[in-house]
């Protein structure tokens, strides 16, 4: 009960009273390492500056333009490929104009 | 009366002339900035977080913060709210982040993986210069205590118990009225004697 009792004032003590804490000086060369790390940074930035005009919306038009080339590219690939597939077809089984003309017959 | 609004005005004009000077990205404004708010800042980041290395680097991180972001202050409220705002979020991303890392290395030590971390400390170790050794100890443990507040309770009342700012300053920071701060102040008190009361028993007293 005593213990408890102590404990309790303890704690009142901790949280009631107006803590001691001193102001601290900032650690030395605080001003100039702020001032470093920011040359970097803009440094960092002007080396990306180039690139700042691509947002997001010109990402997504790039990709969509992307794809779009090449579902074109692949079906005028297929259609061409089509056409030479048949041509080989018929010239194999004798059903083209050019196996009809030919001075054998 | 009529020098005091007049007082005001200079003032609000010089702050107004500063801030676009700041905007400009002035090195010489940034410089006055640089002289006039560290140590305050330095001191906030030290109240929530009590390690000098851990804090210095918080303080950095705020000014860098501050340059990159002063453009966008629109100047609805003083620099120095703003400033100490940013001071605030980012001792708290710092605490945030300290805490993930600990919950993710006791999960490591559960599974065997590494060793053991400290279960109870958000800091690298307890070094506050402003604290006296004798206080020390018990300091520490309200520390400790703090950080198993809820945020908003925490935020509140490391600035007005530990960084000695008035109320009105609190809810300026925090964007709250002064009755919600008193309010907050009570459950903040009344979770850290339950806090400390655990660990008292824990302790064996």
């Amino acid at each position: 009960m005593i213990d408890r009792k102590k404990t309790s004032k303890i704690i009142d003590e901790l949280l009631d009273s107006p803590l001691v804490i001193e102001e601290v000086n900032t650690p030395p060369f605080f001003k100039d390492k702020v001032l470093n790390k920011l040359s970097q940074n803009t440094e960092e930035r002007t080396a990306t500056d180039w690139l700042n005009w691509f947002t997001p919306k010109y990402q997504i038009a790039a990709m969509v333009l992307f794809v779009m080339l090449n579902f074109i590219a692949l079906y005028s690939y297929s259609a061409s490929n089509n056409e030479v597939e048949l041509q080989n077809y018929a010239q194999t089984y004798g059903l083209s104009n050019t196996s009809q003309d030919s001075i054998l017959n | 009366m009529g020098y005091f609004v007049f007082e005001k005005q200079s003032k609000l004009l010089d702050e107004s002339q500063f801030l676009l000077e700041l905007k400009n990205q002035s090195q010489s404004a940034y410089g006055k900035l640089l002289d006039d708010y560290q140590k305050k800042v330095f001191n906030t980041c030290l109240s929530f977080v009590p390690n000098i290395e851990d804090a210095e680097d918080i303080a950095q991180e705020v000014f860098v913060e501050v340059y990159n972001s002063v453009g966008k202050f629109k100047g609805n409220s003083k620099l120095s709210t703003w400033i100490y705002r940013i001071a605030v979020n980012k001792s708290l991303e710092f605490i945030r982040k300290k805490n993930t890392k600990k919950r993710f290395g006791f999960m490591q030590s559960i599974s065997g993986n590494t060793l053991p971390v400290d279960k109870s400390s958000y800091f690298t170790e307890f070094n506050h210069p402003g604290i006296q050794l004798e206080d020390k100890e018990r300091n520490e443990i309200l520390f400790k205590a703090i950080n198993q507040l809820p945020e908003g309770q925490k935020v509140v009342f490391t600035l007005h118990k530990i960084d000695g700012l008035s109320y009105k300053e609190v809810g300026e920071i925090t964007d709250k009225s002064i009755s919600s701060i008193e309010s907050l102040l009570f459950r903040a008190r009344k979770n850290l004697k339950e806090v400390l009361i655990n660990f008292y028993k824990k302790e064996g007293w």
